[in-house]
């Protein structure tokens, strides 16, 4: 299997994947916004359409419309309502634009849909470069802003009152999260960014870890799953993609029922 | 939340990542085949290498089946296997299926033995991408494809050569045979739901309506109202002699029109992105060719 060129490729796209998934999903999910990560994906998405749009290449697009939308949702948010109003509302005017960009485009459209499902198998030598550097990227804003917002996310309050800034906390994460999706987009497309960045993350922590131990379990179930998946979809040629999710899904369930036996 | 707790859990996880790891390294099955293959993105042109290719390579073709759009294909790992086996890919090119670009990429396969029908001269960014009904593109694919076939496996030269004259004189009697109907068809205004009959209208000189319509179609957008208005009207007034269609595309928006189309007596053409089987890209356009002409009220 490793013999093929593409496959080694896939294997260190889907590691450094998961590298960036693990820590990110886990303060993701320990803040509740999960969602902002599906949003930030699909906001990503009209970024590529206005790239394709504008003759750019459409990883480009998607990641400074994921940058862009995380900005936006990082802004306007506000911490204890309508937070969930605020994504989708980014999320939908994004779409909309998306359409807009596509209405306009009078040649296929198929390199900006490609991504909507991922094309693990397709990652060329160049693409692996940027991803790496987009991993160390992300590693390193996270590593900063790492202790704050630990703080800010269990007590905002006494964060504030420490003279933490939250807002401008809340938009360099977003950020962080924005590039990571564009990132992970490549592997399972925008669609099921989710399945990689949240699950492992949502497993770990109810699993119930200190921090850095979570962030690890996280990382090395965000491994498992892409590494699984690829191994899976090899023997029986579906997509990877469906594996993925499917083994996200199963991460997920069989921590809770590990969690419940145990009577936690 | 002691160290014992974590280790509980952390042994299996690795355990997984290590057992995946191995799985993969380990060397079963999938020997690269000995033979020289070609692999092409959609059978069109399959048929045109495999006419050109074999015996001497074998030619399979990763797109058969009319049931899926190539436009939102995504390949498997079969299909990324065979790309990597390969001596040479074939593809439309023209953003219409870039994931086989993406593939090639992947494999490591020297650019030279990957032939892209939009490498011909006369394709511009932005253009029409369904290639294969531009019998031009379809010659200038022919000559480079059977090129890089020489390139690719000198021993075998000749037989290439000659496999390759025999495809073009047929590229010329199409060529022919759409020249003779021109004359009776030129300037008829005909339509379409999508893009894919353009390149051959062209050829035959036939005044295409409604573009904005179709390209809304062929990218899976809301074809904007006075788009649709303006079809419908065109229809019901009996203004367009000619409505093709893409049988592989069933769009309600599209349906509607080939409803309207039935019911003001416009004749309708079925296109297909991917080839019935059991035929050649000759024969195939040769016959969409002879029901134009029949459709338009030409006898030939």
């Amino acid at each position: 299997m490793l013999a093929y060129e593409f496959m080694r490729t896939a294997f260190l796209a889907a590691f450094l994947a998961a590298l960036v998934c693990g820590p990110v999903g886990w303060f993701l999910v320990l803040r509740g916004q999960s969602f902002a990560s599906h949003a930030l994906s699909h906001v990503g998405f009209a970024g590529a359409a206005a790239a394709l749009l504008l003759g750019q290449p459409a990883l480009l697009g998607l990641g400074l419309g994921a940058v862009g939308g995380g900005v936006a949702i990082g802004m306007a948010g506000d911490r204890l309502v309508g937070r969930d109003v605020t994504i989708g509302l980014v999320l939908s005017v994004a779409m909309g634009i998306g359409a807009l960009c596509l209405h306009f485009l009078t040649h296929s459209a198929s390199s900006a849909t490609a991504l909507l499902f991922g094309d693990i198998l397709g990652i060329g030598p160049s693409m692996l470069v940027w991803l790496g550097a987009l991993s160390v990227a992300c590693l390193l804003g996270l590593a900063i802003v790492a202790r704050p917002l630990l703080f800010a996310s269990l007590q905002p309050e006494q964060a504030e009152a420490r003279g933490v800034n939250l807002r401008l906390l809340d938009i360099l994460f977003l950020v962080i999260v924005a590039v990571a999706t564009a990132q992970c987009a490549q592997i399972t497309g925008v669609l099921l960014v989710f399945t990689l960045m949240i699950a492992p993350a949502a497993a770990s922590l109810r699993m119930g870890f200190a921090p850095l131990q979570g962030m690890g379990i996280a990382t090395l179930l965000a491994l498992l799953e892409g590494w699984l998946g690829l191994v899976l979809a090899w023997y029986t040629n579906c997509p990877t993609t469906f594996w993925i999710a499917i083994l996200g899904g199963s991460v997920f369930t069989t921590a809770t029922l590990f969690c419940r036996l145990r009577g936690r | 939340m002691g160290l014992g707790k974590t280790k509980g859990i952390l042994c299996p996880i690795l355990l997984g990542i290590g057992a995946v790891f191995g799985f993969a390294t380990m060397k079963v099955g999938y020997a690269a085949p000995h033979a020289l293959s070609v692999v092409a993105a959609e059978n069109t042109w399959g048929d045109l290498a495999a006419q050109i290719a074999e015996p001497d390579m074998h030619v399979s073709s990763i797109l058969v089946s009319p049931a899926v759009d190539p436009h939102l294909y995504a390949p498997t790992p079969d299909d990324a296997r065979r790309v990597a086996d390969a001596t040479l890919v074939v593809a439309n090119g023209a953003g219409y299926d870039t994931w086989m670009d993406h593939l090639v990429q992947a494999s490591a396969l020297p650019q030279a033995h990957y032939v892209r029908a939009d490498a011909w001269a006369g394709w511009h960014e932005g253009d029409n991408a369904h290639l294969w009904y531009d019998l031009n593109a379809v010659a200038d694919f022919a000559q480079r494809f059977e090129k890089a076939c020489e390139q690719a496996d000198p021993a075998h030269a000749k037989a290439y050569a000659e496999r390759a004259r025999k495809l073009q004189a047929d590229i010329a009697s199409v060529q022919a045979q759409a020249l003779a109907l021109r004359p009776h068809v030129q300037g008829m205004a005909v339509a379409a739901t999508e893009p894919l009959f353009t390149p051959l209208a062209r050829y035959l000189g036939l005044d295409m309506k409604e573009n904005d319509f179709q390209i809304a179609i062929m990218n899976d957008v809301e074809p904007p109202p006075i788009a649709v208005a303006a079809f419908e009207q065109d229809l019901a007034q009996r203004k367009l002699k000619l409505l093709a269609y893409n049988v592989q595309v069933e769009e309600p928006a599209s349906k509607r029109l080939i409803d309207l189309a039935h019911k003001a007596d416009i004749p309708i053409l079925p296109l297909a992105e991917i080839m019935p089987q059991g035929t050649h890209w000759q024969i195939w356009i040769s016959s969409t060719l002879t029901q134009i002409g029949h459709l338009l009220g030409v006898a030939q």
